[in-house]
């Protein structure tokens, strides 16, 4: 047939569809009467020939059914046709519908939820030019076991030279600047770059220009790149800004650009980008490493191939710096793994969850349908014997089921917006690409997916169910109205149900003990009452080390002076914020090559620091007057005397920290440890310097007040001010908080897995007691005869809940078996505990026979309280 | 039911059933009973073609443009439809009836193959 013709029909049969149902009625009708006068002449009289003629054709209506099913544009027809009668059947149960509905709406919408955050972090690609070629290029230290150590400026300026799998490399530093043009004076975190920076991520800036090799050398004319957030906000967004000097700590920079909104590279606090003018005359293997460098990739070249190629190039190095190379290599992540990596198991956990919430809603979905459908029995048996078909039926209860399904759809993805918008005011800010979750065209998509999916699956069972009625019984007045395959179905259901929600509960319940466990490690100081704040002294105004050192002095005599201030003390980089200096060091009776030599971490303090903390000092004494700028004196940790000095005091013994200059120091004190990197990880060996021996020019002031230390802030910033009023004061926390913050990732993966388990537990319950209240009904005419027959109350209720427990028991079983396989994969996020944490299963499984006993219990009583006189006589 | 031995015996006739209603048409225009009557005849009672299977085909050729459908009167004075052959219907009958021959050839030379 021509594709014309066909669309001829289809129009024509569309268009006409009455005249021709009618014309078809006739044709059938002629038929029978032809036929019966057939018949009549061949000698049967008319009601046998009339007979006879119908049973011949077998049911006009199934004929015409045929004739409309071989007829183009069928599909169309009783699809518009189906649509119809699903919503008009789904008005008429308003209750069904709302609950279906909302359950379906919950499920559908965890899912958009966080399908929308993995396809926002996981799937959509970075915001870099052709980001898959971009690699991170970290060190490697085979003796540390660090895979991603940050990178020594000599080699770098190696690799740059020596390597031809890139076609750019780049290194980075993230340092502090104070700002001191158009406003206040400001702390800014700013990236330092080499020149290639911004062509290795191909991105431009928004108006002006970007580095070129001749910006980034020294004695360049210093040029700066402004974020667009600092541009709009310091600079009223004015283009002007191009070409005009800025301050920055006291030097004069020329601004050449200004990136577009949203760039950033790994740090989304950076506000700026200063070339970073390494000298390549300069002997960098005198200092540490602290870049990190990034790279892109020629093209048709692999990561694979180039980290052959870097593999070589380490070699080299190694051969010709043993001392500062020898047991280092090149590690080269691609860049999507560098800011996803280890985020993705905790998406995958959470998308495993919300894919059991909608599973459970399934389930209970497809049991409501169960329930409805047998009551429906008669209508679909009546439909039958009017000439549908049992496929037709099947279509016509699968539309309504996906109806239900786009319907739930569609409010879950409202839930989900709302949900998101919750997620991103909850989640840390240390989750990576946060600000890229949206709903877009591919999240709809896959919500449209899951629903049409959701709708077949919960569906397909109550639809082959109930398509093949019994004509004959379902049509008889006061049938009973579900068969026993369709119970068996309904109690499969029950144990799947239970069986998903216990692995939820006990995902949720993992996670849970684990950040309890979290929260109760020891951090080794008092957080309470505590407030901290940094100032960073612009070098330019403060160059000299004694400078620096008094200004640190006297700001912390005047803070001391405040009334409600208990003491006080400064260092370098706070506990728990992710940022600490590490050297090697040797101990001065047995020294080791560099690359041999232990690591620890070094801490510039004032003499307060200690008390302000609470930590305890165990031996020696503290820091005081006595320890100044040449003094030769360190306090180490409980680690480091420990390890090095097991069974001997470490008291007056020395050691050597790499460091500019190679000197012994003289142990004077051991200090207790502290949780300085996470709470979940051990401590490192430390050693603590008096600040005025190696003069940082920032500090972090650890302030412990009598009273509300927030309070503090207002008078403390003054007295700095007082001091020096362009000094600005930064990062005005309290203690607790970052505390609070280096845990906050656990707490928000808690805090979601336990909201999904609850969804669930909620979900599987009210499924449960749906059911058995369901079964109790059906079985009120029994109940009643047992009842008259002399069975007691108690006797019902354990016949009933006996019932319900034993699918309980079985969903237990079931669900802890799969726990067992599948928790296994969130062993890495958990903490103190192990996947096979006992507790957490016996206290889950608990709860589900509690939750399970109290959902059969209900209906049981209420079977109890039936009249066998009335229940006799029920339907 | 018999309505599943009737759909059995139209799928076994899938393909054939077209042909012997366009063969049944050649001689003149007839209803529905009267292609269901003259199928009958000239398989000498080998195939009763039930109206199950029998409207469907005739609609669906109708719609593939090889049959015509007009109301008419049948002997007795009763309203009836009846189909003809068109031009596309005796050009499919002359293209099944080669197909066909070709096959019952091919089929009937396999079975007395040894």
């Amino acid at each position: 047939m021509s594709l014309f013709s066909k669309s001829g029909s289809l129009i024509r049969n569309t268009m006409h569809k009455q005249r021709i149902d009618r014309d078809l009625s006739e044709e059938v009708g002629s038929y029978v009467e032809l036929l019966t006068e057939k018949n009549m002449k061949q000698g049967m009289n008319e009601e046998e020939a009339r007979r006879a003629a119908l049973v011949e054709v077998g049911g006009v209506e199934q004929v015409k059914e045929e004739v409309r099913a071989g007829r183009a544009g069928f599909a169309l027809e009783t699809f518009v046709q189906d649509l119809r009668y699903g919503f008009r059947s789904l008005r008429k149960k308003p209750g069904f519908t709302l609950t279906a509905v909302i359950a379906l709406a919950l499920g559908i919408g965890a899912n958009t939820a966080i399908f929308s955050v993995i396809n926002g972090v996981l799937l959509r690609s970075l915001a870099y030019h052709d980001a898959d070629n971009i690699v991170m290029v970290w060190e490697r230290s085979f003796q540390r076991n660090r895979s991603q150590n940050s990178v020594s400026p000599a080699n770098f300026l190696d690799w740059q030279k020596r390597s031809i799998s890139f076609q750019q490399i780049a290194a980075t530093w993230d340092t502090r600047v104070n700002l001191t043009s158009g406003g206040e004076p400001e702390e800014l975190l700013v990236q330092r770059v080499s020149a290639d920076f911004f062509q290795v991520l191909g991105v431009r800036p928004q108006v002006g220009r970007w580095f070129v090799a001749d910006d980034d050398k020294q004695g360049a004319n210093p040029v700066v790149i402004l974020s667009h957030d600092l541009c709009q906000g310091r600079f009223g967004g004015n283009p002007a800004i191009i070409g005009q000097p800025i301050t920055l700590s006291g030097r004069s920079l020329t601004v050449i650009g200004v990136m577009p909104s949203g760039f950033h590279f790994l740090n989304t606090q950076i506000q700026a980008w200063i070339p970073l003018a390494l000298d390549p005359a300069n002997d960098w293997r005198k200092q540490g490493r602290y870049l990190r460098s990034v790279a892109r990739l020629k093209s048709g070249v692999t990561i694979q191939q180039a980290q052959v190629e870097l593999d070589g190039i380490a070699k080299q190095l190694e051969r010709e710096y043993s001392d500062y190379n020898k047991g280092w290599g090149v590690n080269l992540v691609p860049m999507h793994e560098q800011i996803v990596g280890d985020i993705r198991p905790v998406l995958l956990v959470l998308l495993a969850a919300v894919a059991f919430v909608l599973l459970i809603a399934c389930a209970n979905v497809a049991n409501l349908l169960l329930a409805r459908t047998a009551s429906r029995q008669k209508e679909l048996a009546l439909r039958a014997a009017l000439g549908a078909s049992r496929p037709r039926l099947v279509r016509q209860m699968l539309t309504e089921s996906v109806l239900l399904a786009i319907m739930g759809g569609a409010l879950g993805v409202l839930l989900a917006y709302w949900g998101i918008r919750a997620l991103i005011a909850l989640a840390p800010d240390n989750i990576p690409r946060l600000n890229e979750i949206t709903i877009d065209p591919r999240v709809l998509l896959f919500t449209f997916g899951i629903s049409l999916l959701t709708g077949l699956v919960f569906g397909l069972v109550p639809s082959l169910q109930s398509s093949r009625p019994d004509l004959n019984d379902a049509l008889k007045e006061g049938a009973r109205a579900s068969s026993s395959s369709n119970r068996v179905v309904r109690n499969l259901f029950v144990v799947a149900e239970i069986a998903l929600a216990l692995v939820l509960l006990v995902g949720a319940g993992l996670m849970l003990r684990s950040f309890s466990q979290l929260q109760q490690v020891k951090t080794g100081f008092h957080a309470d009452d505590v407030l901290t704040m940094r100032v960073q002294l612009p070098s330019a105004k403060y160059g000299e080390p004694q400078q620096r050192a008094d200004f640190f002095k006297r700001a912390e005599e005047r803070l001391a002076a405040l009334p409600g201030v208990k003491s006080i003390g400064a260092i370098s980089y706070l506990p728990l914020t992710g940022l600490a200096t590490s050297t090697s060091f040797n101990l001065a009776t047995k020294p080791l090559p560099p690359s041999e030599s232990p690591g620890t971490e070094v801490r510039p303090i004032t003499p307060g620091y200690f008390t302000a903390m609470g930590i305890p000092l165990l031996k020696g004494r503290g820091f005081d007057e006595r320890d100044g700028a040449n003094s030769r004196v360190v306090i180490i940790n409980e680690t480091l005397a420990r390890k090095f000095f097991p069974g001997q005091d470490p008291i007056g013994q020395q050691v050597i920290v790499t460091w500019d200059a190679p000197v012994a120091d003289e142990i004077i004190g051991v200090v207790g440890d502290i949780k300085e990197t996470a709470l979940e990880q051990e401590p490192n060996p430390a050693i603590y310097w008096p600040h005025p021996r190696e003069p940082y020019p920032f500090m972090n002031f650890v302030i412990r007040s009598a009273m509300d230390p927030a309070s503090l802030s207002a008078a403390a910033t003054k007295e700095i001010h007082a001091l020096d009023p362009d000094q600005p004061v930064s990062d005005i926390r309290l203690l607790d908080e970052i505390v609070a913050r280096s845990i906050a990732r656990p707490r928000f993966n808690t805090l979601l897995l336990a909201i999904f388990a609850g969804v669930a537990l909620v979900l599987a319950s009210v499924g449960i007691y749906g059911v058995m209240n369901y079964s109790a009904t059906q079985r009120t005419q029994e109940i009643g005869i047992r009842m008259a027959l002399g069975a007691k109350p108690g006797d019902i209720l354990r016949l009933v809940v006996g019932h319900g427990m034993k699918l309980t028991a079985a969903g237990i079983m079931i669900g802890i078996i799969a726990s067992l396989a599948l928790t296994r994969v969130m062993a890495t996020l958990l903490f103190g505990i192990t996947a096979t944490d006992l507790p957490t299963f016996v206290a889950v499984s608990a709860v589900l026979t509690t939750v399970g006993l109290i959902a059969n219990y209900i209906p049981a009583r209420r079977a109890t309280r039936v009249d066998p006189v009335r229940s006799l006589r029920y339907e | 039911m018999n309505k599943r031995e009737d759909e059995f015996t139209a799928d076994l006739l899938q393909g054939t059933l077209d042909l012997l209603v366009l063969k049944a048409l050649t001689a003149q225009p007839l209803h529905g009973l009267g292609v269901s009557t003259r199928i009958n005849q000239i398989t000498k009672g080998t195939f009763d073609v039930k109206p199950g299977s029998l409207f469907p085909a005739l609609h669906r050729m109708e719609e593939a443009g090889w049959l015509k459908s007009e109301w008419g009167e049948s002997e007795n004075n009763r309203r009836a439809k009846y189909y003809s052959l068109t031009r596309a219907g005796r050009r499919q009958l002359e293209t099944e009836t080669q197909d066909w021959q070709r096959i019952s050839l091919a089929i009937g030379s396999a079975l007395r193959a040894t």
